[in-house]
């Protein structure tokens, strides 16, 4: 349209007055339309870019400069950059490369160097107004499997339900994703708890904060299933468990807080046709102090006690597992940390006692916010079934273990559970 | 009787508290707190979740924070992904609606202002780079008066009978601001170039006329090489740089380094310091002016 209109001007211009305009004053005329040109376009740009504005934005009326500088790209209209919408959910990638040499008692001897242990991908979005789904699949050994997929919907009276697979609240650490851990293994305390994987329920969980004074305090309550089976079904079948669990968390300063908790477990756990329960009481605690520098150290450890009645007539097998855990965080790139982990099995048929301990020491290096390596190593003494199964060792033999941990994050992943 | 009396006692006792229910205003950083006091005054209490001298990528997600959440009105952000790493599972704990974003209680300054530094082809390579723009808006006194404005706009709703006095607030900051600006801006014409750790001081930069020309981090959120540091020395030798600007929370070894290799001028330059509403704000102002004026 402009330059239809253009094109008339000049028609009149060149021929409405008459035809005899000098060449030069023809060359002057045809400048002067480029400049006005140049004019309407710079014109037009301005108009859309005001017009774009006003529709995106509403910034008040303010006494002062316009708050707006062209030296750099600018914008008003802020696009999404957490990759979730109404059409797709949050995507992410966790990548976990381990490897490890062990060298243990009986001449045992193994290594392997950074295989991908594990990939975890996690989708994750609101489903409407009332729920969230989220889901991770994870790649070990070869082969896919959902690890966690759970629905959280807000309820009244501040109850949060989780409906689903998912790692269940027992003490600190069985919740988090071993890649969110300092460390590169599991402690022993809970491998010979609950096995070397996360203790994992499908089923109902509740839990209600409240907050008193500086402090939050959590009631959780809910009835799973599990196919554990090292702590419940040997056999792997699935049984059913209650669980009911207790954690506090107070602000000691702006840079410190302590955390304190207590859970129990309880269900059938298939060994026996009658009198065969588990049942596992615990407490746990942290101590986390973190400066400006976020330079900082915690001192962390929880403790478990397992019960496991084997039927009627026969004695119970009582199982302890715990750690403690010191880290020492020299900035935000660089951590230190040492862990003691216990474990004891107290046979009443026998009556035998079989302590275990382990002792680790690690360096951590977080090359940037997405990736991190860690170097431990763990000395074993006395390995209990689970753990020596775990090393590749005879039960009641010792290992030296060396991991080395290269964990990868692509993708906008959610922050860690603090 | 006696049952209908102390009941009539208990209501005409509440009646003063719920008369004068202030909004309760909760900022994610120092700095946006001091703006929002700034425009709230004595009609609503402000509480912010970061501590001065913090860097507000990594404030820690603690449990703890979210019980003010979860009674606030409003809640003030910088936006733009700043505080993605951490405030998102605060707000799903605090369990409050009125602040999720899109609701009338959630502000993100960077709503409301002209952003810099957008990038439209990012990927990680390019280091923990905000490909909406750069998030430090609140280092330029003018945008933070435009915020203001938004903040008043958003608690004149939440609280339409103080509306007048928050719009009045707002006002008397941008004017304020203003003035500090166009003192400042005049001395620190023709400033030499600097340096600085993090692209934090894009926004104060370009409003008083300051060149940055390096960074001591190689990429956003990315430790210096000693390839990068060898090539930033080259860079302030030839662009005579005055200055290496620092957050406190950046200030170390390596910064102490380079400013011993290079000459430059190592300038504490906070992006939050302590202090009350407009007050404090511009005490954080005049302390990075200072900062940029020394030796000009």
């Amino acid at each position: 349209m402009r330059y239809a209109q253009l094109c008339i001007m000049l028609a009149v211009v060149l021929w409405g007055p008459g035809s005899a305009y000098a060449a030069s004053e023809i060359e002057e005329l045809k400048i002067q339309l480029q400049q006005m040109m140049k004019r309407i376009e710079q014109l037009e740009q301005a108009a859309a870019t005001k017009a774009s504005a006003e529709s995106h934005i509403k910034v008040a009326a303010n006494p002062v400069e316009k708050a707006k500088e062209p030296e750099t790209p600018t914008r008003k209209v802020v696009r999404a950059a957490i990759g979730e919408n109404s059409g797709n959910p949050s995507l992410s990638l966790v990548g976990t490369f381990t490897g490890q040499r062990i060298r243990g008692s009986g001449g045992v001897r193994s290594s392997s160097f950074l295989p991908l242990s594990e990939a975890e991908i996690v989708f994750g979005a609101n489903i409407d107004p009332h729920a969230r789904l989220d889901v991770t699949v994870t790649g070990a050994n070869g082969t896919m499997a959902v690890e966690e997929g759970f629905i959280t919907a807000n309820l009244p009276w501040g109850l949060n339900l989780r409906a689903g697979r998912k790692f269940l609240p027992v003490g600190m650490v069985n919740e988090k994703h071993p890649h969110a851990l300092i460390y590169a293994d599991r402690p022993n305390g809970l491998v010979n708890m609950f096995g070397p994987e996360i203790f994992v329920g499908d089923g109902v969980l509740i839990d209600r904060p409240f907050f008193v004074g500086d402090s939050v305090q959590t009631l959780t309550a809910g009835f799973f299933s599990t196919q554990n089976d090292v702590a419940f079904d040997p056999t792997g079948t699935s049984q059913y468990a209650g669980i009911a669990r207790w954690s506090g968390l107070w602000d000691l300063s702006d840079a410190a807080t302590f955390d304190l908790g207590a859970n129990y477990l309880q269900g059938k756990n298939g060994i026996a046709t009658s009198h065969s329960l588990t049942r596992v009481a615990g407490t746990h605690f942290a101590l986390k102090y973190q400066g400006l520098s976020q330079a900082g150290f915690s001192l962390e450890g929880e403790w478990l006690r397992r019960w496991q009645q084997m039927g009627a007539g026969v004695t119970t097998a009582v199982n302890d597992g715990s750690y403690l855990l010191a880290t020492a965080a020299l900035d935000r790139n660089w951590k230190l940390f040492s862990r003691f982990d216990y474990s004891r099995l107290y046979d009443q048929a026998t009556p035998i006692r079989l302590t275990e301990r382990a002792i680790s020491a690690g360096l951590v290096w977080n090359i940037s916010e997405f990736q991190g390596i860690t170097l431990q190593y763990k000395h074993t003494r006395n390995a209990l079934t689970a753990v020596a199964t775990d090393l590749g060792i005879a039960a009641g033999g010792r290992a030296n273990a060396w991991y080395l941990r290269w964990v990868v994050a692509i993708g906008p992943h959610r922050a860690h559970q603090y | 009787m006696n049952k209908f009396k102390y009941i009539m006692l208990t209501m005409l006792l509440l009646l003063p508290v719920v008369a004068d229910a202030e909004p309760y205003i909760v900022a994610t950083l120092p700095a946006l707190g001091q703006i929002a006091a700034a425009v709230a005054g004595e009609d609503g209490k402000v509480k912010v979740l970061a501590r001065v001298g913090q860097d507000p990528h990594f404030v820690l997600p603690k449990p703890t924070l979210a019980r003010h959440l979860a009674k606030a009105d409003l809640l003030v952000t910088a936006g733009l992904a700043l505080e993605g790493g951490w405030l998102p599972p605060l707000i799903a704990l605090s369990r409050n609606n009125r602040i999720r974003p899109g609701q009338a209680g959630y502000v993100a300054g960077a709503d409301a202002i002209e952003v810099l530094g957008m990038m439209d082809k990012v990927d990680r390579s390019m280091g923990d780079v905000h490909p909406e723009g750069n998030p430090h808006w609140w280092l330029d006194p003018l945008r933070a008066a435009v915020v203001a404005s938004a903040i008043a706009e958003r608690l004149a709703k939440i609280d339409p009978d103080h509306a007048a006095a928050y719009h009045q607030r707002a006002t008397a900051f941008g004017k304020r601001l203003q003035a500090l600006v166009n003192i400042w801006k005049p001395r620190l014409a023709g400033a030499t170039s600097v340096v600085s750790y993090h692209d934090s001081y894009l926004y104060f930069s370009q409003r008083f006329g300051i060149p940055v020309v390096g960074f001591i981090e190689p990429k956003p959120g990315v430790e210096a090489s000693t390839r990068h540091l060898d090539t930033l020395l080259t860079v302030i030798a030839r662009e005579h740089v005055g200055q290496i600007w620092v957050e406190p929370y950046h200030m170390g070894r390596i910064v102490k380094r380079v400013a011993s290799l290079s000459g430059a001028e190592l300038v504490n330059m906070p992006d939050a310091v302590d202090g009350e509403g407009a007050d404090g704000y511009l005490a954080m102002i005049e302390s990075l002016l200072k900062g940029a004026g020394v030796g000009r």
